[in-house]
């Protein structure tokens, strides 16, 4: 068995933290639930999903956020399923630094820009379709995209290409 | 041509001990001498994210996906009996697109897509997917279900859970437990599930449009073996599954002895293997005796996917109702 298995745990926390850093809005939570099994990994879920004595239990839902680190570090799949609706600490990237990004290679934006975001995580977003988690710090955002989904080249739909 | 394709010892050739179950051997060996079409389905739970992409207003009735596709200029043909599947034409790596990377589409062979159909899972049930890797399934079990309730994942092979988790993740889906047990001892006490797909490790005759070497029919030490563990698997689903729960066994092979044999061995009278048409996709009946033996007469009711039917890999589906009460 594999730990004591996944347990719901108080949204709160887990909503205020993600609103606050991003302004969403708690409803993008609507329906939904929190999960823990272990102290690094914190699971977002169906509400009505029945976790009790489902043991060994390796995942429910899909990874939320990663707490055992002093910031705690949004993940992947939370971002792409929640970022859409994200006010603050969002990025709106161009087709190029979405290639950058997907290759884990580091991008920079303007100045005005990096001045409407805050150190740590950031969410990258291509036409409002949030793609990536960055972190930023200094003007610079490095790609936290997991190594196992790297693409590079990206094969981009045809409105998006790169000339060159 | 037919005949060389059968004399030079092609794929269809090595499943020569199956003629007598194919209506159509000439049709059979032609279909396997062709490419395997790639086939792709939109994914309903990441809608708006594909709908933003393609420009496309929220809501509207249009596949945001055949948007983007018509724009790539790719040829795509909606399957004729499931929505929002397409065969593509002209997308050599879809693996490295963006809209593959935002879990927009789903690559999967035509003819797998239909146990999720058969299972027909609904919104809030509490379903087991029972071995489940890759997770293709999975995900059209979670669309069937909208993403909410129980949808157990479970698979015993560690990189084969890797897989499973990692396209759950990508589609979004939110309603999965992933779980690593042996399928044989999955606990009883965790039982009580309202639908179960049990979609078996066979010897996989039926990619043989796609894994070409390996093409033909197994080997009788594998399938005996596969048949020995799949009556397991079956034997325990059972336990696992409410009265009046329905169960969908599948393979992706042809031999009788992983199919009806195995149905006809591990299944009691509580057992019902009901008829289920699929519209739109063409398929053969089970076989009711075997090298000599009666099987359980409602064997005919399994659904057998040979690929000269469809233009598809080959499959066998049966649905399986247990008593209520």
């Amino acid at each position: 068995m594999r730990g004591a298995g996944f347990a719901r745990v108080d949204r709160r926390p887990f909503v205020e933290w993600w609103d606050g850093r991003f302004d969403t809005g708690p409803e993008v939570f609507d329906g939904l639930a929190f999960f823990r099994q272990g102290r690094n990994i914190v699971w977002v879920g169906a509400e009505d999903a029945a976790v009790e004595g489902v043991r060994p239990c390796d995942g429910v839902g899909v990874p939320f956020v990663r707490t055992a680190r002093r910031f705690w570090k949004p993940t992947s799949a939370a971002v792409l399923r929640f970022g859409a609706a994200a006010r603050r600490n969002v990025v709106e990237i161009d087709p190029g630094q979405l290639l950058d990004l997907l290759a884990r290679r580091p991008i920079q934006t303007s100045a005005e820009v990096s001045a409407t975001l805050q150190r740590g995580f950031v969410i990258a977003r291509l036409a409002g379709t949030p793609v990536a988690c960055v972190d930023w710090r200094e003007g610079r955002g490095e790609s936290c995209v997991p190594k196992g989904r790297v693409l590079d080249p990206v094969d981009l739909p045809l409105r998006y290409r790169v000339e060159g | 041509m037919l005949l060389s394709c059968g004399a030079m010892g092609g794929p269809a050739d090595r499943l020569d001990r199956y003629r007598e179950l194919v209506g159509d051997w000439p049709a059979l060996v032609e279909a396997c001498s062709r490419p395997l079409p790639l086939v792709v389905w939109a994914n309903p739970l990441r809608r708006a994210e594909a709908a933003r992409l393609a420009g496309v207003p929220a809501g509207a009735e249009e596949e945001p996906l055949e948007v983007l596709f018509r724009e790539r200029g790719l040829s795509h043909e909606s399957l004729r009996w499931l929505d929002g599947a397409y065969r593509l034409d002209g997308l050599d790596k879809p693996g490295h697109t963006l809209e593959h990377y935002l879990g927009l589409f789903h690559v999967q062979e035509e003819v797998s897509l239909v146990p999720p159909e058969v299972l027909g899972a609904r919104p809030g049930e509490r379903v087991l997917d029972l071995c489940a890797a890759p997770g293709g399934k999975t995900a059209r079990i979670a669309v069937h279900m909208d993403n909410r309730g129980t949808l157990i994942a479970n698979d015993v092979r560690a990189a084969r859970l890797r897989a499973l988790r990692s396209n759950c993740e990508r589609l979004g889906v939110l309603n999965v437990l992933v779980t690593p047990i042996d399928g044989t001892r999955f606990p009883v006490e965790a039982g009580g599930f309202d639908r179960i797909l049990l979609d078996v490790p066979c010897s996989c005759e039926g990619n043989l449009r796609t894994t070409r070497e390996a093409a033909g029919a197994a080997p009788p030490g594998v399938v005996a073996g596969r048949a020995g563990l799949q009556a397991t698997l079956l034997g325990r689903a059972w336990k696992l599954l409410s009265p009046g729960g329905v169960l969908v066994y599948s393979t992706c092979t042809f031999a009788p002895e992983e199919n009806e044999v195995v149905l006809d061995y591990a299944l009691g009278e509580d057992a019902r293997i009901e008829p289920c048409e699929m519209p739109g996709l063409v398929a053969e009946p089970g076989v009711e005796r075997w090298n000599g033996e009666d099987l359980r007469p409602d064997c005919r009711h399994l659904l057998r996917f040979w690929p000269h039917l469809n233009d598809t890999g080959g499959f066998t589906v049966a649905r399986v109702r247990k008593r209520a009460g």
